[in-house]
């Protein structure tokens, strides 16, 4: 049995109000009442308290919709890609999905494989056309040098066939003269170490 | 099970649970129907919880998308409409929690200018009429200023009609803390009540 503070809480007043309460504490609660003022006068307090937040809070309240809400929202929805509807529609959805996406990844597959080629291709033309280009300057640089040299031993050298033939014989001694000053050279050097 | 739409007259007479089936099969106007039926409580609702009427109705219209989507979930040994709260609940906790630092600000701006949810006129007498409306807006600011988690409940409670029992399936809290909280909400807007001067609770 419970004690008189025990039913004697708002919490229980509120509880009975709502109908939370079983039949036995429903009971119970009402032969406390009529003998307790205090719970009486709180119970009356607290019935009035909620039938004016019922009445002000009730559903006869509404925000005011704008015209044609209902349709608006339910077309909407209805285009929405997320409202597939049935199971099945999803999992056909979802295999129509893949299939694509398998086949995407092998055609993905057979591109890359054939742009790979083609990249290591494309860089093998390159390394050969800048060879080629190193070798064309190289070329035409020796052609060049020649050309040069050759009009210059022209323009120097007189067309008659003696003065090149000692020009020949001047470059022979100049080249010959040149070794020994180098030899005699070292060779001083060398004493020089010894001494 | 789902009877013909033809007998339904424009799905007047069909049941929620009626028009779900149908809408999932994709006839056309029976979504259009139940989002005629719930549109008006779940924006007030949404309202309630969000505090801005152009934001309620962008969640409304979300949250009845969302419905939409989901209508093959549904499992018809639930009343719809517990189904639809839970959905509006769900998606008015993700705005408020998005929306957490504006929280304040929508507390602060609770005397100021905002707009005034109308109010059915019976057969009340001019003055009486305007006394009513003071009443309800004093209580709708009371209800506003209280702590988000408070005010749902009693919107489901007091303005929705939900029971405890389905306000336990929407909220998915135990029974025990909705009935605790829903007894602190009366608690403190009882006490806001006095503190304002409101007479006759």
């Amino acid at each position: 049995m419970a004690t008189p503070e025990h039913i004697c809480q708002s919490d229980k007043i509120a509880a009975y109000l709502d109908g939370q309460l079983d039949e036995s504490d429903n009971a119970q609660f009402e032969a406390h009442l009529a003998s307790c003022h205090p719970c009486r006068s709180e119970l009356t307090v607290q019935r009035q308290f909620m039938c004016e937040l019922d009445f002000a809070l009730s559903s006869s309240v509404d925000l005011p919709m704008p015209k044609d809400f209902a349709r608006v929202v339910s077309v909407r929805a209805e285009s929405d890609m997320s409202g597939v509807r049935e199971g099945g529609e999803r999992r056909r959805a979802l295999l129509v999905c893949l299939a694509l996406g398998t086949a995407s990844f092998a055609l993905l597959g057979a591109t890359a494989g054939k742009s790979l080629m083609l990249g290591v291709r494309g860089i093998a033309n390159k390394v050969v056309v800048i060879l080629g280009l190193l070798w064309t300057a190289l070329h035409d640089a020796v052609t060049g040098l020649t050309i040069i040299s050759r009009v210059l031993g022209r323009v120097l050298l007189p067309k008659s066939p003696f003065a090149s033939l000692a020009a020949l014989v001047l470059l022979g001694l100049a080249v010959a003269s040149l070794s020994h000053l180098i030899v005699s050279y070292h060779r001083r050097n060398q004493t020089r170490l010894f001494e | 099970m789902t009877a013909s739409p033809a007998l339904w007259k424009e799905f007047g007479g069909a049941t929620d649970r009626e028009l779900v089936a149908t809408a999932a099969t994709g006839v056309e106007g029976s979504f259009e129907e139940l989002v005629r039926r719930y549109q008006r409580p779940i924006s007030s609702y949404v309202y309630r919880m969000v505090g801005d009427y152009e934001a309620a109705l962008d969640l409304t219209q979300e949250i009845f998308i969302k419905v939409y989507g989901s209508l093959s979930r549904y499992r018809s040994e639930f009343k719809f409409s517990t189904w639809l709260y839970k959905i509006a609940h769900n998606s008015a906790v993700d705005h408020l929690r998005r929306n957490a630092g504006r929280e304040r600000s929508l507390m602060a701006g609770l005397e100021g200018d905002q707009y005034e949810l109308p109010i059915e006129s019976g057969s009340l007498s001019p003055e009486q009429e305007s006394e009513r409306r003071e009443r309800r807006l004093e209580i709708e600011m009371v209800v506003r200023s209280l702590p988000a988690a408070y005010r749902e409940l009693i919107a489901l409670r007091h303005s929705q009609d939900l029971t405890y029992e389905e306000i336990v399936e929407v909220t998915g809290l135990p029974l025990g803390t909705v009935k605790n909280r829903l007894f602190r909400a009366r608690e403190m807007m009882r006490q806001q009540f006095v503190e304002r001067g409101i007479t006759g609770i």
